[in-house]
């Protein structure tokens, strides 16, 4: 569930920015700013709503895994958001000059990613710990 | 609702199976590839085929307007149903019309192509070129072309199929085939004259002379051979880098950079072919010098070209830089790299400032292929425009007024950026 909210997210990603490029012949940086944010929290909402749930099905307490979920994962979300803020800025810069910004936006994604996946496996110890417990 | 009964699902499935098992020996075509002409001459032009029958070949060539009671007929000799003939003894300037007939009455598409300037004349001269064309996308950008009566050649500037994964010549000349059969590909290659050059996709995707398995090349090379009727040097068969010339209007150079790269060497061209290209720049008469260029020499330094620079001119500084400070000492006009290769149509100057910074380039395609994935596109100074929409580029070169109309077609038939550089 945690990889598909991942492979869900990299699907959002890349569908925004591909549907700037076929509406204006060509891709926009802010699109990709657009496909990054939406990604993002398309990820968090999917775990955070959807895997505490799973945990029912074998006696775990959702609100309780969901805490414990958002208290393992909350520094890389932080760190997620923080990329996609740095993603914007590069964007910026180059929605304004063609390779002045460009640096800056590969940094952002390069953050986004880890701290995507950090996520993800955050969470998951979070949740597994939180399911022992309450079980 | 109707209960099925056994007897009739038998029926229906035996008949399924029947009509596809049948179906390939009932409608398979003697020229499933159609016809094309390839580098014309003043005098002639290279005739193409593929046969799938036994029986011999001629090949009938007669003009579009004029005299046509008298066909020129010529045997087609083929290897393995690939024939390739060189038919001379041609008009300059004319329009031509052809066929591939075989003994046993089995008759091929027409074909259509415009011999070259007589070498002293002035004519205004019309060339389409694009890139990158994978089976499976739409080949409209094609289908456009194809419509075009006013084409006096058109370039295909490499990845003309996509024949990754191939290893054996048999697996070579089915992605070719799979890559050339779409209808649009066969009507634009038997509408005008062919102007070809491979890149990696023919091979293998960065492929290098210095570094690829040399059975891997052998199959490639023979399939591509076998497929792009391009004009060899008997002395020198495996050397692709020739000239073409229409009249004193063009003359276009068309590079081979795959073949003779040695990177230890620093060398994307060899310097045989390298000194070549400046001194025949240098010297020809033409108004307009196109050099087919296969992968850009355009200054896509940035942070997102960065994994691919290794792979073009970027690569391979020293040799870039001796061509472009060659070709502007030379003082020689009418200068333009077309290239192909990076997915995404662009015009510019090829650099901001320094060397090259006088001379045009203009990347042309993708024909048929998904655009390429970068967030961002080359714009401001030194680049005028790029896009992710599939075309074709047509370039109208005018030696009265010295002046090149650039125009970029999508596949609906828009125009999608125009420019005179001259």
């Amino acid at each position: 569930m945690s990889i598909g909210s991942s492979v869900l997210g990299g699907v959002v990603a890349l569908s925004v920015p591909n549907a700037c490029t076929a509406q204006f012949g060509a891709p926009r940086p802010m699109c990709g700013v657009a496909g990054l944010a939406l990604a993002g929290a398309t990820q968090l909402l999917v775990s955070l709503i959807a895997i505490p749930e799973m945990f029912r099905l074998s006696g775990g307490d959702p609100a309780a895994i969901r805490a414990a979920w958002w208290r393992w994962a909350r520094i890389p979300a932080a760190l997620l958001a923080v990329s996609t803020l740095v993603f914007l800025a590069g964007s910026v810069s180059e929605q304004h000059r063609y390779g002045s910004g460009q640096g800056t936006m590969l940094g952002g994604l390069g953050g986004a990613a880890l701290s995507g996946i950090t996520v993800d496996v955050m969470g998951i110890i979070g949740a597994v710990r939180a399911a022992r417990v309450t079980r | 609702m109707r209960a099925l009964r056994r007897r009739t699902v038998l029926a229906g499935l035996a008949g399924a199976f029947a009509t596809a098992g049948c179906a390939p020996f009932a409608s398979k075509p003697s020229f499933p590839l159609g016809v094309a002409a390839g580098d014309a001459l003043p005098g002639g032009a290279l005739l193409w085929t593929h046969f799938t029958g036994d029986d011999a070949l001629d090949v009938v060539v007669w003009p579009e307007a004029g005299d046509v009671s008298t066909p020129r007929r010529q045997a087609a000799p083929d290897e393995d149903g690939f024939a390739v003939v060189d038919v001379t003894g041609l008009d300059p300037g004319t329009l031509y019309l052809f066929r591939f007939e075989s003994a046993d009455g089995q008759v091929s598409p027409h074909g259509r192509f415009r011999t070259a300037l007589a070498p002293d004349a002035l004519e205004v001269v019309t060339i389409g070129a694009t890139s990158c064309i994978k089976h499976g996308h739409k080949y409209d950008t094609l289908a456009r072309a194809a419509e075009r009566t006013d084409l006096d050649a058109f370039v295909f500037l490499g990845d003309a199929v996509y024949t990754d994964g191939a290893s054996t010549l048999s697996d070579f000349r089915r992605k070719w085939a799979d890559g050339l059969g779409g209808p649009e590909y066969v009507a634009l290659r038997g509408s005008t004259s062919m102007i070809t050059q491979w890149d990696d996709h023919e091979v293998r995707n960065n492929w290098e002379g210095d570094k690829v398995d040399e059975k891997l090349l052998t199959a490639a090379r023979r399939a591509f051979l076998e497929h792009q009727p391009i004009r060899q040097d008997p002395a020198r068969p495996l050397r692709f880098w020739r000239t073409l010339k229409w009249g004193l209007t063009a003359e276009l150079f068309i590079l081979d950079a795959r073949s003779e790269r040695d990177r230890a060497q620093g060398q994307y061209l060899s310097p045989e072919q390298l000194d070549w290209l400046v001194s025949s720049v240098t010297s020809s008469p033409a108004a307009f010098k196109l050099i087919l260029n296969t992968v850009p020499i355009g200054a896509f330094d940035s942070p997102f070209f960065a994994p691919f620079n290794e792979d073009n001119w970027q690569g391979f500084p020293a040799q870039r830089e001796e061509l472009l400070r060659g070709l502007e000492a030379s003082g020689a006009t009418g200068v333009i790299f077309v290239s192909g290769d990076f997915h995404f149509a662009c015009f510019g100057r090829v650099a901001k400032e320094g060397p090259g910074s006088t001379l045009f380039e203009a990347l042309v395609g993708p024909g048929a292929n998904g655009p390429n994935p970068l967030p961002a596109y080359p714009s401001g100074d030194p680049w005028e425009f790029s896009s992710a929409v599939n075309n074709y580029t047509s370039f109208e070169l005018d030696p009265f007024t010295k002046k090149a109309t650039i125009r970029y077609h999508a596949g609906d038939g828009r125009i999608i950026f125009e420019r005179v550089v001259g």
